[in-house]
């Protein structure tokens, strides 16, 4: 049965003008008194992160300039690309970095692309080598390959714009969301302590009291965590580590680069770290073992100069120079060329 | 490319000024098939050829079919045509299914043959365009119509973007005179094509997205055994869901199509009001339902071998139309539940005959009618046989909804009063169509019940869910 349009074509032309600029004066008011009800608030504007825009970032790694940074948070809100740019002007840096998540999968996924023959710095340090935690950006990579189309590519550009500019476009200001945490718990939305630029890049805001506090919940979780689930033997960690041997291989035999990184931490972190996962038996047999290219902060002075309020994550204000550090160190080594 | 995307958004204001824009028809219709495979590769570029030459091969078929001189050759190339069309579509969405149950049977006779998953992608809109296409071939095949001499007339009736990836399943003879005569847009088609476009997105993304889908994928996708009052929950927001998701896409693909000028046939009216099964197949999915009871039901024989033979011929109807959408056993027990509901309807009309009922019994019928429509879903949404049987079981023991309440959280009464108020607007419109309703309502309510629509649509944020019935 086709749709029947003889009910409507007769009406006069009056009608459709009034109805179509009522609506749109109707929605447009009620979107500006949302967007102006929750800057009130305190709500700002902000790029929010998804397997949707990792996907995007991912999609343009397909290159020899490419460098793509993978890894978690202490990379995600660490390096600054404008300033990798700045350095390394024939460099396309590219953020795959998933906070929260270690990035093995991310790896593995660069590995098994053909096409791909770029550098890769990877963020990791021993306990993200741990077998239990090589899959945690699966979910990302699925995305990448399984549904991210050309359609949403382009949506996901102009989403970027949308979240740039304006509050309502977030996901906690939703009708559906407020109204349900309104009979939940009557709570406003959390206000992240990060800001994302649309490269996925993005920075940590601190207070000195949200640092300590950071810096003990930390430390905290990673003390539970490692006596919860104790390391394995080095030598079995070491075996597992094969397949990690072999997706640098393939990388690099393609014409790319694979360069491990263990960031700066300090406080708790770094002695917790140190006590179950020591460096000479973990990190740097591993090194040894597999001839692998690595930079790990303990064996450079100019990365260890920079402080990490919450023991685990450079400065916001400080992640240029930290950056440029970086950089420095990997033109020194001769692993880039400026 | 998905209608509730900003891509879209930007495809179709380019779409739609530029065939404003071009002189002529022929050349306006160049440009509608031209944007319809840019709509098509928006998803997966790879795919196109697959649709353009299925189609290309579907068209010089059935010309050669028309042409042939005797019986057994016009029979021979029908079948040339049917084993091409199922056979693309059984590789694509079917070929691990039956390996996997050849396999599982195998296994149960004791016999040891394993199969590894196929890496297979599945063509979006496969199962649609080639219902498109097998329509119109057997309908040339039964001497319904001369098959179409222009090519790109052909193609652009397979392939026309509103309803290319996920329907509703057009025939020729609805499509003939509008591919062929021009279209005309005017103020009044525009503006109804952008309300209903409007609808459609509202029924997309504030009630399928974000009303009902936390709920349902909260109670489908947990682990625990089900209490009464969950999985009633999660089964009536998956009502929702499913309706919202699938009457959102067609609405929206009326719309777009009335903008342009051309008008494709509804596909849902109002099923959840629907008074017994073969009404609520009446209305929903119903250019799905007229296919099957078109080529499959009264190809069998239909109703004309008596009343066994007229019940096989249900039950097979409905088993294949349950599997066309999906290549799982759960989706098979679906179609033949509602195979089994409608010979019951049968029967008991047979045995009470057909009186009409007072207000009161027909509320009653109603209500059965949408409660076991709502249990029939669990077999749709569930990922396993045994998760649906379990669903099943807890939602028939409801002594223990009255013993062991729980109490509900926000998401869920979202979910609760959104399905209610669904329901009811069903209920209250019944046999009226979302146009009826628009074109009986003054100018300002129009206007401020659009604005409202657009305003909950853009406050209701959220990366974009795919379609369901896109993976069909």
């Amino acid at each position: 049965m086709l749709l029947s349009t003889s009910s409507f074509e007769r009406k006069p032309n009056r009608f459709w003008l009034v109805s179509m600029t009522l609506s749109l004066l109707v929605a447009l008011a009620l979107c500006l008194t949302a967007e102006y009800y929750w800057r009130e608030q305190g709500y700002t504007p902000r790029i929010l992160d998804s397997a949707m825009l990792w996907s995007l970032e991912r999609s343009k790694a397909t290159t020899g300039n490419s460098l793509v940074f993978v890894g978690a948070s202490r990379t995600q809100f660490g390096i600054h690309p404008p300033t990798v740019k700045k350095l390394l002007p024939h460099y396309q840096p590219i953020m795959l970095a998933v906070n929260g998540m270690y990035p093995l999968s991310t790896l593995r996924n660069l590995a098994e692309d053909p096409q791909f023959n770029g550098t890769v710095l990877l963020d990791v340090d021993a306990r993200g080598m741990i077998k239990d935690f090589w899959w945690m950006q699966q979910p990302y990579v699925d995305y990448y390959e399984h549904q991210f189309t050309p359609n949403w590519y382009i949506h996901r550009l102009f989403l970027n714009v949308w979240q740039k500019h304006t509050v309502i476009s977030r996901d906690a200001m939703s009708i559906t969301e407020t109204i349900a945490r309104t009979l939940d718990t009557g709570r406003m939305p959390w206000k992240p302590n990060y800001e994302l630029k649309s490269s996925r890049a993005g920075h940590l805001i601190f207070t000195e009291e949200s640092a300590k506090r950071l810096a003990k919940n930390f430390g905290d979780q990673l003390e539970q965590f490692l006596e919860d689930h104790p390391p394995p033997p080095a030598d079995q960690w070491l075996q597992e580590l094969n397949l990690l041997a072999q997706w640098i291989e393939t990388i690099e035999n393609r014409g790319g680069k694979v360069i491990l990184y263990e960031p700066p931490v300090s406080g708790r972190q770094k002695s917790l770290a140190e006590s179950f996962l020591p460096k000479e038996q973990y990190w740097d047999q591993l090194i040894s073992t597999y001839h692998l290219t690595a930079i790990n902060y303990q064996e450079e002075p100019t990365l260890q100069a920079f402080e990490q309020p919450d023991e685990s994550h450079v400065k916001g204000d400080s992640r240029d120079e930290y950056t440029a550090a970086l950089i420095q160190l990997m033109i020194d080594k001769g692993l880039v060329e400026p | 490319m998905q209608f509730d995307s900003f891509t879209f958004l930007l495809f179709f204001v380019v779409v739609v000024g530029c065939y404003r824009l071009i002189p002529g028809w022929s050349h306006k219709k160049n440009w509608l098939l031209f944007t319809s495979y840019v709509f098509y590769a928006g998803w997966n570029p790879w795919f196109l050829p697959l649709l353009i030459s299925t189609s290309f091969a579907d068209w010089f078929m059935a010309q050669k079919m028309a042409q042939a001189g005797s019986r057994r050759k016009r029979k021979l190339w029908l079948w040339s045509i049917l084993s091409i069309n199922l056979g693309v579509l059984g590789y694509f969405k079917y070929a691990y299914f039956l390996s996997d149950s050849a396999a599982q049977f195998a296994s149960a006779l004791g016999l040891s043959w394993q199969v590894d998953p196929f890496d297979i992608i599945l063509p979006i809109g496969i199962s649609f365009y080639t219902f498109h296409s097998l329509s119109y071939c057997l309908d040339v095949y039964r001497g319904k119509f001369a098959p179409v001499k222009n090519l790109r007339d052909y193609l652009l009736y397979v392939g026309f973007f509103p309803q290319l990836v996920a329907g509703p399943i057009v025939r020729w003879r609805e499509m003939q005179e509008q591919i062929e005569q021009p279209r005309h847009m005017s103020l009044a088609t525009t503006g109804m094509g952008l309300c209903l476009v409007t609808v459609g997105l509202f029924e997309k993304i504030v009630l399928a997205d974000a009303a009902f889908a936390p709920v349902a994928d909260a109670y489908f996708n947990q682990a625990t055994e089900p209490g009464t009052q969950q999985a009633w929950l999660g089964a009536l927001a998956f009502s929702g869901q499913i309706f919202c998701d699938f009457a959102g896409y067609t609405t929206c693909a009326l719309g777009a199509a009335l903008v342009m000028g051309f008008r494709l046939p509804i596909n849902f009216l109002n099923p959840y009001c629907a008074l017994g099964f073969s009404d609520f197949w009446r209305r929903w999915h119903i250019s799905l339902s007229t296919w099957l009871r078109d080529y499959l039901y009264i190809g069998l024989g239909g109703n004309r071998g008596g009343p066994w033979l007229t019940s096989r011929n249900l039950m097979l109807t409905m088993l294949i139309g349950g599997l066309w959408h999906g290549a799982a056993w759960t989706f098979v027990i679906w179609g033949g539940l509602h195979g089994a509901l409608l010979i019951l309807e049968r029967v008991a009309k047979h045995v009470f005959g057909t009186v009409s009922p007072g207000f009161v019994l027909r509320c009653v019928l109603r209500l059965l009618t949408l409660g076991t429509i709502v249990i029939t879903w669990v077999w749709f949404r569930s990922q396993s046989l045994a998760g649906a049987w379990q669903s099943t079981l807890a939602m028939l023991d409801v002594s223990q909804l009255l013993h062991n309440p729980v109490p509900l959280t926000g998401a869920q009464w979202i979910a609760l009063g959104c399905i209610g108020a669904l329901i009811t607007g069903q209920w209250l419109m019944r046999d009226r169509t979302m146009v009826d309703v628009i074109a009986k309502t003054p100018a300002p309510v129009t206007g401020i019940t659009m604005g409202l629509l657009i305003a909950l649509i853009v406050l209701s944020p959220g990366e974009s869910h795919a379609f369901i019935y896109f993976q069909f």
